[in-house]
């Protein structure tokens, strides 16, 4: 992934019209919007993801920030709010919120043609290390995910999700503790040593 | 960001985890590149307000903040918590509106002010709910199915309502765990009989469509007798086009009748890009004839460029000149909600040249609407 500078740089390209500069924000952060958005359980990301940016290169202007972390900052919110809005428009996010076990169960489904002897030894893909991250309860993976895969810090995810920074780093601490914890986890770390 | 001030802990194991997460962007991961392009060129192109290119020897200049608009945010914010007081008062109301659960009156004026959000209006007098006799539900495209066989009626006769009786003692209730869905979507319903408002178990009810299709003919699609609890949930697997439902007695309890739950039908709209410069919607619930809008993403609003009736096999096709957004929109009708497509970003052709970049040329129609498609 690029660094802030560079960010900075395409970001001052994307507001002034350069369509490279917008390109290089995309290709950063094209990926960490479908990891977030799989991790939030949505079913279409790619979709979500697409009226994220639709929303963001349209409101471009309106963006008050001037450094790339701030714009990542704002762009996560929008697609937080997108994917609210899908979620309660298919009148699933009530099912989200109270069936982890389906959710669990889904991405069991989901992995289930890779053995957990491939896993170890090829390691994780980023589609298997998106679902365990699904798999933690819904604050820490959303927390998890802002932290690890957007790379927000810790303020910025507490303002985001309406927490205090110490909710937030403890929910952090939980959910990788969680992670260490699960069998597939574990086990690639024993082969790692 | 999280950087040195401000590490992730580290937890022992996870570090093959953290670095799955943050690796690259693969292939699949960035298959929609030049549609976000033609989006942001749609927008910039459409734009008054990007800034000056010349940025290589102009730094970066952040926006002033000036101290008016520190005041008006907190004035708006204030006037945000004025306005959150009075939704919250409002929501206590609304979802009993939903219920319709409000006295006639109310419930009217709910339906009012609320009609965009799906809030019937109060059910007619009993009397009213009487279906013309003889008539016939009209045939469903979707043949939906019942949710339990009804010994009491053919599911495609029309019912003999109940009228209101004089036991005023029994009531029942229908509410439904969601009052809009999706084209052929399911809704769950649960009724509640009380007798003098304890719980009536055992009674033998049925629940009855109203589809929007065919107005005052009441089918039974379903019967059930009451729990412990006196009340009864019907699954309804696939609601094709907006309907009214209603539970009602039946031998001992004929009069009995309770609200009526009027359900709303979003319309879904599928779209496809067969080819470079076309765009085909088909729409579901629509009628031959409905009127779809094609709009374009022009300088950061959505622009109608076309609209055009949808055909025999309820689509329609329209040609684009790409790069551009666009979705399609469908009108609310007495069977279904106003519908919306998703936004669609088709890419500029590789052989064609950009179109001009003036922002007045992309105001003017550039859309060649044909009849809906074969």
């Amino acid at each position: 992934m690029e660094s802030g500078d560079d960010l900075d740089e395409a970001l001052a390209r994307a507001r002034a019209g350069d369509e490279n500069g917008f390109l290089m924000l995309w290709t950063d952060l094209n990926p960490r919007l479908l990891r977030y958005l799989r991790v939030l359980g949505c079913d279409d990301a790619d979709d979500i993801a697409s009226e994220t940016w639709l929303q963001a290169v349209r409101d471009l202007q309106r963006f008050h920030g001037g450094k790339s972390d701030e714009f990542r900052a704002w762009l996560f919110t929008i697609a937080r709010h997108r994917a609210i809005d899908d979620a309660r428009s298919r009148v699933r996010f009530r099912d989200r919120l109270l069936g982890p076990l389906i959710t669990a169960r889904q991405h069991e489904r989901e992995d289930a043609g890779q053995s957990a002897e491939d896993e170890v030894l090829y390691g994780l893909s980023t589609r298997q290390a998106v679902a365990l991250v699904r798999k933690l309860s819904k604050d820490q993976a959303e927390v998890v995910a802002l932290r690890i895969i957007v790379g927000l810090d810790t303020e910025a995810v507490a303002a985001m999700l309406g927490k205090s920074p110490g909710s937030v780093r403890a929910a952090l601490h939980r959910g990788l503790k969680a992670l260490a914890k699960d069998p597939q986890v574990r086990a690639l770390a024993e082969v790692s040593r | 960001m999280s950087g040195p001030h401000d590490p992730v802990p580290e937890v022992p194991g996870v570090e093959e985890v953290i670095r799955a997460l943050t690796a690259e962007g693969d292939a699949t991961e960035l298959t929609g590149r030049q549609s976000a392009v033609a989006m942001f060129r749609a927008a910039r192109d459409g734009a008054s307000g990007f800034r000056s290119p010349d940025l290589d020897t102009a730094p970066i200049p952040r926006p002033a903040q000036p101290r008016r608009g520190r005041g008006r945010r907190r004035r708006l914010t204030t006037l945000g918590a004025a306005a959150a007081a009075v939704v919250m008062a409002c929501a206590g109301m609304t979802a009993a509106a939903y219920a319709q659960i409000l006295p006639a009156s109310l419930q009217n004026i709910a339906h009012r002010v609320l009609s965009p959000i799906g809030v019937p209006s109060a059910p007619p007098a009993a009397t009213g709910l009487l279906p013309v006799p003889g008539s016939v539900t009209p045939n469903v495209p979707s043949g939906r199915p019942t949710v339990l066989p009804s010994p009491l009626a053919s599911p495609r006769a029309s019912c003999p309502c109940p009228t209101a009786g004089p036991n005023a003692d029994v009531t029942a209730q229908l509410r439904a765990d969601r009052l809009r869905v999706e084209a052929d979507g399911k809704v769950v319903l649960t009724g509640q009989v009380a007798v003098k408002g304890s719980p009536d178990a055992g009674a033998d009810v049925k629940l009855l469509e109203q589809l929007s299709a065919s107005p005052g003919a009441w089918d039974v699609i379903a019967t059930g007798l009451t729990s412990r609890a006196g009340d009864v949930t019907f699954a309804v697997p696939h609601v094709p086009v907006n309907t009214r439902f209603l539970l009602a007695g039946t031998g001992d309890l004929a009069s009995l009748m309770s609200n009526q739950v009027a359900v709303t039908v979003t319309p879904r709209l599928v779209v496809r890009h067969p080819t470079r410069r076309g765009l085909v919607v088909t729409a579901g619930p629509a009628m031959t004839g409905d009127p779809v809008t094609l709009q374009e993403l022009q300088g950061g609003a959505w622009v109608t460029v076309a609209t055009q009736p949808l055909g025999g096999d309820l689509s329609a096709t329209f040609t684009v000149s790409p790069p551009g957004a666009y979705r399609f929109l469908l009108p609310a009708t007495t069977t279904h909600a106003a519908g919306v497509s998703r936004p669609v970003m088709v890419a500029a052709p590789p052989a064609t040249p950009r179109p001009t970049t003036t922002p007045q040329a992309t105001a003017a129609p550039r859309m060649t609407p044909t009849r809906g498609a074969p």
